[in-house]
């Protein structure tokens, strides 16, 4: 569960702040999204959940654990994280890329090498032929689907997704959206809940939305529709 | 697979020929009488080696610093010395290598350590900027990715960013150690040994074949090394 409690941001003293006093709660199981024009806090709001970026006021809590307090790195290696740009690192395979988070959690290789091609058979990716692959090898789609299948390695309990959808076209993307609320209606088990910000995908959110398990924020600063 | 490396011995192969080659050519057929006084195995190949050991000292101290205060000044905390340092670097690039000599010697007198560390300034520029380039031109998308997913700068650094600069700091090497073959001839003027003494020794008493063998070794030696460093790079940086 991530609780928010007037959480303002505030990047340069004076300025109008990114994220102004912001409530919201989401709960197990939730799929939360934001939406909202460009420029007005959706990046900042996720990022201050995995402290990125430090909250000017407020405070925001993880299954009612103040964040504040807590070790950084150990918060971000519980949390899924896809970023807006992707970010796959291009000197690693695809297989390493997938292994970022369990490696730094020390797993055994052998259950590493599991989860990798469990994740790329998740993402419709043909593990014998993409696993040694270099991102550069890959099509915009596969990249997203990557960053996704890399976020989801250490089956977080949370995870937090910056338009995975972003720098697609709209076929491929409404494409990877279908692809995507399969994958998710497999992976969520009872120990497996998923509270979810997604960006501006508004397709996506009708679809979720009949599926009754959306939750929707407006964020109060410059919110249009 | 089999082929690359076959090219990759033949030619390291053909330049240490000519490296080993040419002189002890020279050496069975000096010219005349002078030329046979200092055309000795045992002074030729001492030669050859306080080269390559000025090339190796220099060039191994040169990466620790160079490559160290690259990373220190491509930190958030101390990018604001990197303009600094970077011109300090730049202005002991541009001071000629004699004249670099020519100062450390008269701060740390003649031979051996004095020209070990003049080269070692004169290295440690290019593997510095070099590395301080390197690291800045990561894309912030991956380091932030990195960061997002719980990884300590430690290991961000490790895992992420100096293999991703690690082709830009090969070539950083590669220049210094083709720069530093060229310096080290300068060494035999504070008495440093080198196959620089063979070229000076030569041209004073007007013996070409004298300062042909140091030129052609110091030559030969430049292109082999650049030749294996760049093997070492094309093998790391696959």
């Amino acid at each position: 569960m991530i609780s928010l409690e007037n959480v303002t941001k505030t990047y340069h003293p004076g300025d109008p702040p990114a994220v102004k006093n912001l409530t919201m709660e989401v709960k197990d199981g939730e799929v939360c999204v934001l939406v909202g024009p460009s420029g007005c806090g959706k990046t900042t709001t996720m990022k201050m959940i995995n402290r990125l970026i430090e909250p000017t006021e407020g405070k925001i809590y993880l299954n009612g654990e103040d964040i504040s307090k807590k070790n950084p790195i150990k918060l971000r290696l519980e949390i899924g994280y896809v970023i807006q740009e992707i970010g796959l690192f291009p000197h690693m395979s695809i297989a390493e890329n997938i292994a970022t988070v369990p490696r730094e959690l020390k797993w055994p290789r052998e259950k590493v090498k599991e989860r990798v091609d469990e994740l790329l058979d998740l993402m419709g990716m043909d593990p014998e032929h993409f696993r040694s692959r270099r991102p550069g090898a890959l099509s915009g789609g596969q990249r997203q689907r990557i960053g996704v299948a890399r976020a989801l390695a250490a089956d977080p309990p949370t995870m937090l997704m910056d338009e995975p959808f972003g720098a697609l076209d709209p076929i491929t993307r409404a494409r990877l959206q279908n692809e995507f609320l399969r994958i998710q209606s497999r992976s969520i088990k009872p120990s497996y809940l998923l509270p979810m910000i997604l960006m501006k995908l508004l397709r996506w959110v009708t679809r979720l939305q009949s599926c009754g398990k959306v939750t929707w924020y407006n964020l109060p600063l410059r919110m249009s529709f | 697979m089999l082929n690359k490396w076959f090219v990759r011995v033949f030619f390291s192969i053909l330049l240490l020929g000519i490296f080993v080659g040419y002189p002890w050519y020279n050496i069975a057929n000096p010219a005349g009488r002078t030329e046979a006084r200092m055309l000795q195995p045992e002074i030729v190949w001492r030669f050859g080696e306080q080269h390559l050991i000025l090339w190796g000292v220099a060039l191994l101290v040169a990466i620790v610093i160079g490559t160290i205060a690259g990373i220190l000044i491509s930190r958030p905390y101390f990018r604001f010395a990197a303009p600094v340092v970077v011109n300090i670097a730049n202005i002991g690039q541009t001071v000629p290598s004699l004249g670099v000599l020519a100062i450390f010697m008269g701060i740390l007198g003649m031979g051996f350590n004095t020209a070990v560390f003049a080269l070692i300034i004169y290295a440690i520029l290019p593997i510095l900027r070099n590395t301080y380039a390197g690291m800045i031109t990561i894309s912030p998308d991956i380091i932030q990715a990195a960061r997002g997913m719980g990884m300590t700068p430690m290991r961000i650094l490790a895992r992420i960013e100096l293999p991703l600069a690690l082709p830009v700091i090969m070539a950083g090497i590669r220049n210094a150690s083709v720069m530093v073959v060229g310096a080290a001839t300068l060494a035999t003027f504070i008495a440093a040994g080198g196959l620089g003494a063979m070229i000076v020794t030569g041209m004073a008493v007007m013996r070409e074949q004298l300062f042909y063998t140091g030129a052609v070794m110091a030559a030969s030696l430049a292109v082999l090394l650049d030749y294996i460093l760049r093997i070492i790079e094309q093998e790391v940086t696959l």
